[in-house]
């Protein structure tokens, strides 16, 4: 008879990584448990469509999954894992998408010549703050995607400057002058919706 | 102008709007550069805004949740048989574009894990719920308490429900045991037992009234001290005796936000629990900070954490 297993080890998150890695059921479903929200938050930044978003989200899981039965799949840092997974399927919608209109863009009325300005008094309240989140998300949509990522783990992630430089490998003062520009032309661009 | 001066005072500006700071209020601090900070700001304040309005989705989670546990169900079916893993159908334009070949093939794969699984889960609800060790039908009963722990999604109810199992552990020793005071010959069984660690003598401690076996072999797993609760997995003896193979701090995973903390007063998910000395602490943790916690639970029923890991900045929604 074999013996009864012990209790689950319970551990960190590289322990769980270590433990995802040998397909351990419990591992993985601490780690989808873990990371959906961030990873969530982050597809939800980026993209507008709320069924495309969750279909997004989900996926990164998948993926994660099918990687780890490669031998190059994820190794380290887990949650920068899921993050670049995460822009890589978003990437890909934005790319499919281009070009083609909102479903419900006709409907909609437009949004105000300078989405920014509103923004910044825009409340809870607000009756139009959906189609606000919209034209800001198509604002950062027109920026190049490292762009985009940037402002995301940024913003929708809560992350400090110093540990997106770090997620990003650059040097603190690099990310600093990319993360002005990246505002520079999110303005511009707010001013364009 | 330095480049330097200027993306710095970008990044206070920044942190002061994010900590509340009206824009022109932030303006002022540096009014050389305020001409050239606006623009952005007033970019980091609308994406700051998006980002605060965003309000994770509990049923699309727990649907996530579930698709990817059968997922992993028949990955792990599939690689035990030696067979080529079916991939799973991902549901996303991108996902469809990244495994278009094989969507046919995953879809059937998941449709069996799926039918499989419910009988499974069936199979042991009605068969194996009385199971003791030692019997055909235990091991249906153990995968359906995995499967039922894979499921919870709710730190506090999975919480309970480990605790639960814990129970469930001891009443089946106590149930062998009553075998064997009324004469029933059982070979040593490979059970569990749960409980406070009361005495710890030369080879034989006391947990939870058991008296256990601790020989040279016994592997010890964490701080094993007094007062705090452990699991024991060994062997019980034909005489009634339990010997230990291996003896571990009793340990909970709870992944979430601080409720709130401060001295003596820290809470997760609505658990509360303690603070020691020896606790670990990864990170600043502050009310709504995502962290993940272990915890151990102290024989008065209390859990203490040796693990605090902040995962990120706090305020996040």
């Amino acid at each position: 008879m074999a013996p009864i297993p012990s209790s689950p080890a319970l551990s960190s998150v590289d322990d769980l990584l270590e433990r995802s890695q040998r397909l351990e059921v419990e591992a993985l479903a601490q780690v989808h448990d873990l990371f959906y929200p961030e990873v969530y938050r982050y597809v939800r930044f980026r993209l507008d469509d709320d069924r495309l978003v969750e279909d997004v989200t989900s996926d990164v899981f998948l993926v994660f999954l099918e990687a780890l039965t490669r031998p190059d799949g994820p190794q380290g840092d887990l949650h920068g894992w899921l993050l670049n997974t995460a822009a890589s399927l978003v990437n890909d919608s934005l790319r499919r998408n281009s070009g083609k209109p909102t479903p419900s863009a006709e409907a909609e009325p437009a949004p105000p010549p300078d989405a920014a300005a509103v923004v910044v008094q825009a409340d809870a309240g607000d009756p139009s703050k959906r189609e606000l989140q919209r034209a800001v998300r198509q604002a950062l949509a027109k920026l190049p995607a490292d762009q985009q990522h940037l402002l995301a783990v940024r913003f929708a992630e809560g992350r400090s400057l110093e540990d997106s430089a770090a997620a990003a490998s650059l040097d603190l003062e690099t990310h600093k002058l990319q993360q002005f520009r990246a505002l520079e032309a999110l303005r511009r661009r707010l001013g364009e919706v | 102008m330095a480049e330097g001066s200027i993306t710095q005072a970008l990044e206070i500006g920044i942190v002061q709007v994010e900590s509340g700071v009206d824009l022109e209020e932030a303006l002022r601090l540096f009014p050389e550069y305020a001409e050239e900070l606006r623009a952005p700001l007033e970019a980091a304040q609308a994406a700051r805004w998006l980002a605060a309005s965003v309000q994770v989705p509990q049923a699309a989670q727990q649907d996530s949740r579930e698709r990817f546990v059968l997922a992993v169900g028949t990955t792990r079916m599939a690689l035990r048989s030696g067979g080529r893993r079916q991939k799973t159908a991902l549901a996303s334009p991108a996902g469809k574009h990244i495994s278009t070949r094989s969507k046919r093939r995953g879809l059937l794969g998941f449709l069996v894990a799926l039918s499989v699984l419910i009988l499974v889960l069936a199979a042991v609800g009605i068969l194996a719920s009385e199971a003791l060790p030692g019997e055909p039908l235990y091991p249906l009963k153990q995968a359906g308490e995995s499967a039922q722990l894979w499921l919870v999604q709710d730190p506090h109810r999975r919480l309970e429900l480990e605790r639960t199992f814990d129970r469930r552990r001891n009443q089946e020793v106590q149930t062998l045991i009553e075998h064997i005071q009324a004469g029933e010959g059982l070979a040593p069984l490979p059970v569990q037992w749960v409980g406070s660690l009361e005495e710890t003598l030369p080879r034989i401690w006391k947990v939870q009234g058991l008296s256990v076996s601790v020989l040279p072999g016994t592997q010890l797993i964490g701080q094993v001290d007094p007062g705090y609760v452990v699991v024991v997995d060994g062997q019980l003896q034909a005489d009634g005796t339990l010997s230990a193979d291996r003896i571990a701090v009793r340990k909970f995973q709870v992944n979430g936000r601080l409720d709130r903390s401060g001295p003596g007063e820290w809470k997760a998910q609505g658990i509360p629990f303690l603070v020691a000395e020896n606790t670990v602490i990864d990170g600043e943790a502050s009310p709504g900070s995502p962290v993940v916690l272990i915890l151990v639970e102290t024989g008065t029923g209390e859990f203490e954490a040796r693990l605090i890991q902040v995962l990120a900045a706090a305020g996040e929604n």
